[in-house]
């Protein structure tokens, strides 16, 4: 008996000496992705798949902090696009010991409090509130997203030169309103390229007597900044109406719904020019397209769920879980500069840190500027037989190749 | 110090071993957030802001028998006015009596104007009311910041949150025991049972409805404050009507009559709700889904199966009685003059004129439809005449039911502590709440006098109504329109069905109130009774007085044989 006792001691002694750690051997470290799963699940998912990715990529060697290999496991909370649920999960974030936390936006101006008091990072990867990013006021906030403000000035840049007289159009949604006041922004100094501005009721099934009065107010184009349901609608009332306005949108254009809810009307879908940040960089589509394969086959393809007049299956390039996978990314590269799983150090430290992103681009923060995407790269794309192309008529977007859509 | 020391002494004497089992409950719930993190803790506290919010609906629920589908919306009513008070630097207090203030005046208001209804429409007006209150703080952003939230900052920690709220949901469960077995918990239960009864003892059930709503409103309403601050942002989606309807059923689930049924109810739904969220996730449901519909699923079940909650009404109060009898108002003439009532082509009553006088009994006697019942009804203030005057003192009227109408689950002392409410002038809100030596004395009082009534009466005073024989159900209706102090009694048929000795009894009793000065007007069917009992006759024929005098005179009348005692004679 003591013979077996000294052979199993001496066994598990080899196992733990020498070698490359297994991964029953490390630390685990909590990424938390605090998204919309129930009431956007697209987007949770999406999200939660990017951070995934990058957190397996992570893992196949581990971050070695000392003496210790730690490595980065991912869990979901959902906010139900509340932000009560936010704070609330904000608070099991802390409570899990969470050593960032991965975030759609919803309820960040309360929960931001929670995370900075044991200094855990958040990095918003979908809304683009002016105010949910401040430096100073809020230290462990950080975004990689195109801002609100960013994608306003771009429409406002595009637009005004046309000569459009046009109607901007908001919902009354957390990302509609910001949106709103990001648009009457951009358009203050302009106002007589406005025709009209309207809020919109979020989820309402008809918006045609909202569209209606845009259309009587001699709007030559619309801006519809809001949920992908409300911009579907918009485009319903105006096309059935027999009104072929221009309509331009913030991303959210480009979400599966909107092209889910017209499948059976796609040419309604053709013209429809939405404002996004570019998914390639200077270097070309390499980069990016490495990425979607990656992530492909780590999880599938995101089918939107509407075919091409040629028969194509119609897939979602994955731009957001683009943004949560450079910002999982960026944090294990913070954790390696701290040199420690304190997360106010890793806060600290992802101020100085810079990683290659998914599409080729620099990623990383500073002390004075937390914004990960920066309006420059801000582009306009158009739809046409239910899959998108840059646009040709903006200097930054006529350079960009497009991203194939189609499987 | 006194008040404090007889207050001990009470509560002593009537120490019970499922007290120190809730005490103890209550203590080791004090020390959860101890053992678990900050997350369950506010999880926890949320918990119980909402199971005092329930447990005032159960007051409104359960003692005043008003199914208000909207406690949400006084939540909501309580967080938007303390949100708006804490961004403006308010403190934590200040902003919890707002809200309480708040959440009390919007339900007055919705009180007001539906507490009149039925149950059932009562429940449909409350959830319109509801949904209203949920679009508003949807649609105008003003309220709760729309779908971006009003955020607040600072205040109470999660730990603070979660003692702050168990201590209000214990006061919340007192306050309801206390209110309960007040004078206005009797009189809310007595409308609860039947309305037409209460009226005809003068309890004031719209005005009482109107405050037990109110009162629930005011704890719905520091709930909602609180959990605001709590959750650190007023967010429109947290009070849509789902929580009014989960209140509902949490009210259901826990049992509505008993103090702590709402927190009990809570912890059924909450232990279910971690069920819920095991199963969902094994079939890939949302969580909030998957709450939504096991609460329905609880609606229903509770409803189907008539299931009175997890815990039942407390065991019947032991009333302390002693000290001098209540005095009674000093006799009071009535005299009705002209009196019309026409329904559509109708006409119940025409040009009536009688004079009830202290210390005799005055019948009211004719065929069936002559118009005797709508008198009595008029007099007795339940329907206002087209024309013609009634002067008599205010108050100093009550009257019986021609139908036995006792309320079934109450006792005849509590009977009797019902009717007799009205007359005492230390019975109030805050005098109820808190039990004053004053309160109690005045309490002491009226409950010696109601054993020693109910004594004179033949009733036994501590067994439900609705098991006494219908005599005594009879006698007690009588007795109940006499402690209410009126010194005009109106008694509908009061021997209707029963035997020669029934009614002999009955006979007897309201003889005895005509020897001690009371003026009574009594109609009756039974002639023989009549003869015996009246001093006066009133003789009606289609709404018309064709007669008035003695017994003996009125039965010789032409006009009366004629119209109404052809077959037979007084």
């Amino acid at each position: 008996m003591g013979r077996v006792l000294l052979v199993l001691a001496v066994l598990l002694a080899l196992a733990g000496c020498g070698g490359k750690s297994s991964p029953s051997q490390r630390t685990p470290l909590t990424i938390v992705v605090d998204g919309p799963f129930s009431r956007s699940p697209y987007l949770g998912r999406t999200i939660e798949n990017g951070a995934r990715l990058a957190a397996r990529e992570v893992n196949a060697n581990g971050i070695r902090l000392g003496s210790k290999t730690y490595e980065l496991r991912v869990r979901t909370l959902d906010t139900a696009l509340s932000p009560a649920r936010a704070v609330a999960n904000m608070r099991r974030a802390v409570e899990q010991e969470a050593i960032a936390v991965v975030d759609e936006g919803t309820g960040i101006d309360a929960s931001w409090r929670i995370a900075a008091k044991p200094g855990i990072p958040i990095g918003v990867v979908f809304e683009g509130g002016r105010q949910i990013v401040d430096p100073e006021a809020r230290p462990n906030v950080f975004r990689i997203a195109p801002t609100d403000h960013g994608l306003a000035f771009r429409l406002a840049e595009y637009l005004i030169p046309k000569g459009l007289k046009v109607g901007l159009l908001h919902d009354d949604s957390d990302y509609g309103v910001a949106g709103g006041q990001a648009l009457a922004s951009a358009f203050e100094r302009n106002r007589s390229s406005v025709a009209i501005e309207q809020t919109l009721p979020a989820d309402a099934l008809d918006l045609a007597p909202q569209v209606l009065r845009a259309r009587r107010a001699h709007a030559t184009g619309l801006v519809v900044w809001g949920r992908a349901s409300t911009i579907a609608s918009v485009l319903t009332a105006a096309r059935s109406a027999g009104w072929d306005v221009p309509v331009f949108t913030p991303p959210a254009g480009a979400d599966p719904f909107v092209r889910q809810q017209l499948a059976d009307h796609p040419q309604w879908v053709d013209g429809l020019t939405f404002a996004g940040g570019r998914l390639t960089a200077e270097i070309g589509t390499g980069p990016f397209l490495t990425f979607e394969q990656k992530y492909e086959s780590s999880f599938g393809v995101d089918r939107v769920g509407v075919k091409t007049s040629g028969g194509q299956a119609v897939i979602v390039p994955p731009e957001t879980a683009m943004y949560a996978y450079d910002f999982v990314n960026l944090v294990a590269a913070a954790l390696l500069k701290a040199g420690s799983t304190d997360p106010a150090k890793v806060t600290a430290a992802l101020n100085e840190v810079t990683t290659e992103g998914a599409n080729g681009d620099q990623r990383g923060f500073n002390h004075n500027n937390h914004e990960g995407v920066v309006d420059d790269d801000i582009y306009f794309a158009r739809f046409h037989d239910m899959t998108y192309t840059p646009v040709k008529d903006d200097p930054l977007s006529a350079t960009l190749p497009a991203v194939p859509q189609t499987r | 110090m006194t008040a404090f020391a007889e207050a001990f002494h009470e509560l002593q004497s009537g120490w019970r071993p499922r007290m120190t089992l809730s005490v103890a409950a209550f203590a080791v719930a004090a020390l959860a957030p101890l053992v678990v993190g900050e997350a369950r803790t506010a999880d926890l506290a949320n918990g119980l802001y909402l199971a005092c919010a329930a447990v005032g609906l159960a007051f409104a629920i359960g003692v005043a028998g008003l199914p208000s589908l909207a406690q949400g919306a006084f939540v909501a009513v309580g967080a938007v006015v303390a949100a708006h008070l804490l961004a403006w630097g308010a403190p934590t207090a200040v902003a919890a009596v707002a809200g309480g203030v708040a959440g009390g005046l919007s339900a007055a208001l919705v009180g007001a104007a539906f507490a009149g209804l039925p149950p059932a429409g009562f429940a449909a007006a409350t959830w319109i009311v509801s949904w209203l209150f949920a679009f508003g703080l949807q649609s105008i952003a003003w309220f709760l910041g729309g779908s971006r939230g009003l955020v607040v900052a600072g205040g109470p920690s999660a730990a603070q949150h979660y003692e702050l709220a168990l201590a209000l949901t214990a006061l919340a469960a007192l306050a309801y025991l206390a209110l309960a077995r007040s004078p206005i918990g009797l009189r809310l239960a007595a409308a609860r049972e039947r309305e037409p009864a209460a009226l005809a003892l003068n309890v004031p059930v719209h005005s009482l409805r109107v405050l037990a709503i109110a009162a629930s409103g005011v704890v719905a309403g520091v709930a909602g404050a609180l959990s605001v601050q709590l959750a650190g942002v007023g967010d429109a989606t947290q009070f849509g009507p789902f929580l009014s309807f989960r209140l509902f059923v949490v009210v259901l689930l826990g049992g509505a009559l008993a103090p702590l049924g709402a927190p009990a109810g809570m912890l059924v739904l909450g232990v279910l709700s971690v069920a819920a969220d095991f199963v969902g996730r094994l079939e890939n449901v949302a969580a909030s889904r998957a709450h939504t519909l096991l609460t329905a699923i609880m609606l229903l079940g509770v409803v189907s199966l008539g299931w009175e909650g997890v815990l039942r009404a407390p065991a019947r109060r032991r009333w302390a009685a002693g000290g001098a009898a209540p005095g009674r108002s000093p006799a009071a003439t009535l005299d009705a003059r002209g009196l019309r009532k026409s329904f559509g082509d109708v006409t119940a009553a025409e040009d009536v004129a009688l004079t009830i006088e202290p210390g005799r009994i005055t019948a009211l006697v004719g065929p069936n439809g002559s118009g005797k019942t709508t008198v009595l009804r008029m007099i007795g203030g339940a329907v206002a005449p087209d024309t013609g005057t009634i002067e008599v003192p205010h108050g100093s009227v009550a009257r019986t039911l021609q139908a036995t109408s006792v309320f079934p689950t109450l006792t005849p002392l509590e009977h009797v502590l019902v009717a007799s409410a009205g007359r005492r002038s230390r019975a109030g809100l805050v005098r109820s709440l808190l039990a004053t030596p004053q309160a109690r004395a005045e309490e002491a009082r009226y409950v010696a006098h109601a054993r020693t009534l109910l004594d004179r009466f033949g009733i036994p005073p501590d067994v439900p109504a609705g098991e006494l024989p219908v005599t005594d159900q009879r006698a007690l209706m009588i007795a109940a329109a006499y402690a209410t102090g009126a010194s005009v009694l109106l008694v509908d048929e009061p021997t209707a069905g029963a035997s020669h000795a029934e009614a002999a009894r009955v006979v007897g009793l309201l003889r005895s109130l005509r020897d001690e000065g009371l003026a009574l007007l009594v109609v009756e069917h039974n002639l023989g009774v009549v003869r015996r009992l009246a001093d006066r006759v009133l003789v009606l024929d289609a709404g018309r007085v064709i007669a008035d005098g003695p017994a003996d005179r009125v039965a010789a009348d032409e006009r009366v044989r004629e119209a109404y005692l052809g077959r037979s004679a007084l």
